[in-house]
């Protein structure tokens, strides 16, 4: 097999090597001749010297290669699939086959490796360019300066597009060192070990920055961007940046202003179109200002923005074939899916369920590794189906209570409502998006599943050595593209509100075993927020209840058991450092949508209610009259929670309905009387 | 009189009698009275309706029931209106009007969602949970300042016939020995430029032929790739190929050439041993030991391993080879190692 093997290599090599005739002096001027044209951005010149050369050395694949790349050029790149023909040609020529060898052969085919990896990266293949580029970066050492310096480049690049800050960073330390080292010469090498290259230092400082970013490391990413704004801060890139940083920090109203600084071309030397961009983070901020309409709006136009910077260079390539006709800078310019995503999530806060709901399905298409975003077409599904706590005290729901009466006299009949809850099974299958809870509880099963193991289970395996287990977890990223990556303190906060959202699922779907686990393994987690453990314990309380287990749900429910329902960890704010955060900073923490119950009497109440259902579904309908008359504070739900136990009462004691409905503060038959009540009684 | 049950409307015991006959047995005689006649009947002399047993039948079924789903009740309830609707009831309450009464059970009877189908049951206040509070949660767009172009390549037509050769040399060097000469040439070069080493074609999958091969040619690539980030991968296919005379004589000259990673050293010594231990033939065994164990002195002899890192695995391969004079010889070697510094290697004081 191997001897088989190396049999066909040799041959290869000696086809090649055969044929190849020796350079002759006059080849070898003209090449030179042309690579001088080529560096003087004469590429008319320069290609009519690579058809010269072509003639007299038709079988050398690096001529051909570099006719391809003269050619390129020429047509200011807009033949990308001419380019990308006649690079498959060459490695034909040179008998290499990119996507199958385990690693780089010879060095003298690196070129074409970067040049492939140049063509995927603007394709924004991104996983298949770093596949090619970590082949060719074994071999960075004996590579051509310049060559070495542009790979290990966009190596770093592409490792911050795939969301990789550890290694991007890894590859600028590395470079740092090694590649970009001014003194090459063997004496100046001595004193000027780790000097970098002065030409690059800045663009050095920009990637760092971008990492730091990415890993939210704030503190030295200010001294980075310290240094960037003192040498370049009429750079936009250097502004964004900076932009990028006072919004990450909380200081938005800065972030803001940055931003309207930078004149807004509309499209960069790399193709990118700034009014997108301009308008994106404009709505990004907005969206942390709890403006969402405002949020919304400039997420939008920023889709606007993008719509027509997409068809003027369709036009421009309408009788092209697919990716020629644009610049190859040009092909992956639309940040469409980035969008949806932005605006998906706004909508989303908004408290548009179904639009937010439509764009996250189309985003997730892309986004498929994010498990937040997954979380939040849960959420959407969750909130299409009720838009808020506050649903069930709306009046029409409470008129529903008592539908009507049927004859008079002593036929009098009242016919009483069904009941809050609605089953209404889904059509279809779960597998097709749709704004239903059983496509919830798919999204959450997606999400749950690309966390990492969450540490509860996991850490049994190693008992040893738990110091090393309690680091690792930290130093782990989550990639959420198109978001930075999470953090681990992110995750376990990200798992808790997917536990939530899983158990109210399968509440929905009467799963109740699921639910069960999904509370319990909610009530587990180290970190929760006052209002998670509430509904933890009311969850899970509701799923025992269903599962006969009455009297541990009684437990749970105990409304002295509420102590704490707010929607984020009290930790969260002793822990920033004062320093880092300006004092307008802390008003930035209200972005998120309104939840109710909003103070701790109404949970009380409402924790209470349920009690009084417990023991209602038990038998005891004193106890459960008692926890709704006597203790209950005013409650929104007690229009609707008496008729129940009332009408239990009734029957038990024989007493007078009508009476009952006549007594004080039962106002629902009244309601239902003049039903030209407004709905905002209490 | 009535009985009253929470979840089923009063009854008469007429109705009683009936249902009881309905439900145990029920006599031919009885359908063919009219209902006016069952409620017109005198139950009171009729004794065998009991039912008891019935009811015992079904509180023990309900009680296998989780008790959510006995508690729901009927939709309709009773609501007597005392006052009075139309001047004919004037003054006369609770006088059963049959107008009324049939009006009334048809609406509540009939219709396609007849009210008395539908139930009502406690139930709880599901809360939704709140949205997930997230950071740093949007995409942020930041312009990227660097051009990724495509590379001329500078190397065309750069002659380099030195390198064809050379290649020309390697590819004969995989396949089989080369002659002093053409390694000497082979050499020769190498030691003119060193980027050449990158150049002829050696992947860490082409080095066991190498190493078969030519043996010398492959410890010169190799102290000449010892700065390349590949050196790891050429290192575990050296470790991981079969065991020879000529590999052995590869890692022998790198030990003493340059420092290996003490990993690779044991991993290389662990794959000789197995290989030792499961080769069947008696003839290749032999040789294949001795090779071992000379391979293993000099090692100990020139300090590259530390004999306590692989006392106990060396010496088990020792005696289980003890027929073999240079394994004894290398037992020898261990004793008298071990008992010049006894506290050092605990396992051969408990010996």
């Amino acid at each position: 097999m191997a001897d088989n093997k190396a049999k066909n290599d040799s041959d290869a090599e000696m086809e090649t090597s055969m044929p190849l005739p020796q350079v002759t002096e006059s080849q070898k001027e003209l090449a030179s001749q042309a690579m001088s044209e080529f560096d003087k951005k004469q590429y008319g010149s320069c290609c009519s010297l690579m058809h010269k050369l072509i003639a007299q050395r038709p079988t050398d694949p690096k001529v051909a290669h570099n006719k391809a790349v003269a050619e390129f050029f020429q047509s200011g790149f807009l033949t990308t699939d001419e380019f990308r023909q006649q690079l498959s040609k060459v490695c034909q020529m040179a008998h290499v086959n990119i996507d199958n060898s385990e690693s780089l052969e010879d060095v003298d085919h690196s070129v074409i490796y970067f040049n492939q990896a140049v063509i995927l990266y603007h394709l924004r293949q991104y996983k298949a360019a770093l596949n090619i580029l970590d082949k060719l970066f074994q071999y960075i050492e004996p590579l051509e300066e310049a060559l070495a310096k542009k790979a290990t480049m966009l190596l770093v690049e592409l490792y911050l597009c795939t969301y990789q800050p550890e290694k991007a960073m890894g590859m600028v330390h590395y470079a740092e060192k090694t590649v970009f080292t001014a003194g090459k010469n063997a004496g100046e090498k001595e004193n000027k070990e780790d000097q970098v290259d002065e030409a690059w230092k800045p663009k050095i400082s920009l990637y760092k920055t971008r990492c730091l970013l990415m890993m939210k490391s704030m503190k030295s990413c200010k001294r980075e961007i310290k240094s960037l704004m003192s040498t370049q801060a009429m750079n936009t890139a250097v502004i964004y940046l900076k932009s990028n940083f006072e919004h990450l920090r909380g200081n938005h109203k800065k972030a803001m202003k940055m931003l309207g600084s930078v004149s807004t071309s509309d499209f960069t030397e790399a193709g990118e179109c700034m009014p997108v961009m301009y308008n994106n983070n404009l709505g990004c901020i907005h969206f942390h200002l709890s403006k969402h309409h405002l949020g919304a709006f400039h997420f939008r136009k920023a889709f606007q923005e993008n719509e027509n910077a997409i068809k003027d260079i369709k036009r421009g390539a309408e009788h092209n074939k697919n990716l020629s006709g644009k610049t190859l800078n040009s092909i992956g310019m639309s940040r469409h899916f980035e969008l949806l995503y932005n605006m998906g999530i706004q909508l989303l806060h908004c408290g548009k369920a179904m639009p937010a709901f439509d764009c996250l399905v189309e985003a997730v298409q892309v986004f498929r590794s994010n498990p937040r975003l997954w979380l939040r077409l849960a959420e959407c599904c969750i909130m299409a189906n009720r838009q808020n706590n506050d649903e069930d005290r709306k009046l029409e729901k409470r008129l529903e209570v008592i539908q009507g009466s049927d004859g008079s006299g002593i036929h009098r009949k009242l016919r009483l409502g069904p009941g809050l809850k609605k089953d209404n099974p889904s059509p279809g299958t779960p597998a097709i998006p749709a704004a239903t809870h059983e496509f919830a509880a798919l999204c959450l099963k997606n999400a749950l599943h690309l966390l990492p193991e969450d540490p509860l289970t996991a850490e049994k395996v190693p008992i040893e050595d738990s110091d090393t287990v309690k680091i690792t977890p930290e130093m782990v990223l989550v990639t959420a593209p198109p978001g930075n990556p999470l953090k681990a303190a992110e995750v376990a906060s990200l798992r808790c509100s997917i536990l939530a959202a899983s158990a109210y699922v399968a509440l929905c779907l009467n799963d109740y075993t699921l639910a069960l686990l999904h509370a319990e393994n909610l009530l587990k987690q180290p970190k929760l927020t006052g209002a998670q453990r509430y509904l933890g314990h009311l969850y899970m309380a509701e799923a025992q209840v269903a599962m006969d287990k009455i009297a541990d749900a009684i437990q749970l429910l105990n409304p002295e058991l509420v102590v704490d329902i707010s929607l984020t960890l009290p930790e969260n704010k002793t822990e920033q450092d004062k320093s880092e955060r300006d004092p307008e900073a802390s008003e930035s923490k209200g972005y998120f949508y309104p939840w109710s119950p909003k103070d701790l009497t109404r949970a009380k109440a409402i924790a209470q209610y349920n009690l009084a259902t417990a023991h209602a579904i038990r038998g005891e309908y004193d106890k459960a009259g008692q926890n709704l008359g006597e203790r209950c504070p005013p409650s929104p739900y007690y229009l609707v929670a008496i008729p129940f136990t009332t009408v239990q009462c009734v029957k038990h004691n024989k007493i007078d309905l009508a009476a009952l409905f006549a007594h004080g503060d039962l106002v629902i038959t009244k309601q239902r009387r003049k039903s030209n009540v407004d709905g905002k009684e209490e | 009189q009535f009985d009253l049950h929470w979840a089923i409307p009063a009854i008469s015991p007429a109705e009683r009698y009936f249902l009881s006959q309905l439900i145990s047995s029920p006599t031919k005689e009885m359908f063919k009275k009219t209902p006016t006649q069952i409620i017109q009947l005198d139950v009171s002399s009729m004794q065998n309706f009991d039912v008891s047993g019935l009811q015992l039948a079904l509180a023990e079924r309900q009680s296998e029931m989780p008790a959510q789903s006995k508690s729901a009740m009927p939709c309709v309830v009773p609501d007597r209106d005392t006052k009075p609707s139309s001047f004919d009831h004037f003054g006369k309450p609770g006088v059963i009007n049959p107008d009324v009464q049939r009006q009334t059970i048809e609406s509540l009877l009939t219709g396609n969602k007849a009210p008395v189908e539908n139930c009502m049951m406690p139930e709880f206040i599901r809360l939704a949970p709140p949205l997930h509070i997230a950071e740093d949660e949007l995409c942020w767009m930041n312009p990227v300042d660097m051009d990724y172009s495509v590379a001329w390549d500078t190397t065309m037509c750069v002659s380099s016939s030195a390198g064809v050769e050379i290649r020309r040399l390697m590819s004969k060097a995989f396949k089989g020995a080369l002659t002093l000469q053409q390694q000497q040439q082979l050499l020769d070069e190498l030691e003119k430029d060193n980027k050449l080493v990158y150049h002829i074609g050696l992947t860490p999958a082409k080095l066991p032929d190498l190493v078969e091969n030519n043996p010398l040619v492959a410890i010169e690539v190799l102290l000449r790739l010892m700065q390349s980030n590949q050196i790891t991968e050429y290192f575990s296919v050296l470790v991981n190929m079969e065991m020879s005379l000529h590999s052995m004589e590869v890692v022998n000259r790198l030990t003493t050439a340059v420092e290996l990673p003490s990993e690779f050293i044991h991993l290389y010594i662990s794959n000789c041993i197995s290989t030792c231990e499961t080769i069947r033939d008696r003839y290749l065994q032999n040789r294949l030991v001795r090779l071992v164990c000379v391979f293993l002195q000099s090692l100990i002899r020139n300090k590259i391993i530390d004999v306590k890192d692989i006392f106990i695995e060396v010496q088990a391969f020792c005696i289980e080879f003890s027929r073999i004079r240079e394994a004894a010889g290398l037992f020898r070697l261990l004793k008298s190692l071990d008992s010049a510094d006894p506290q050092n290697t605990p396992t051969a004081a408990t010996r």
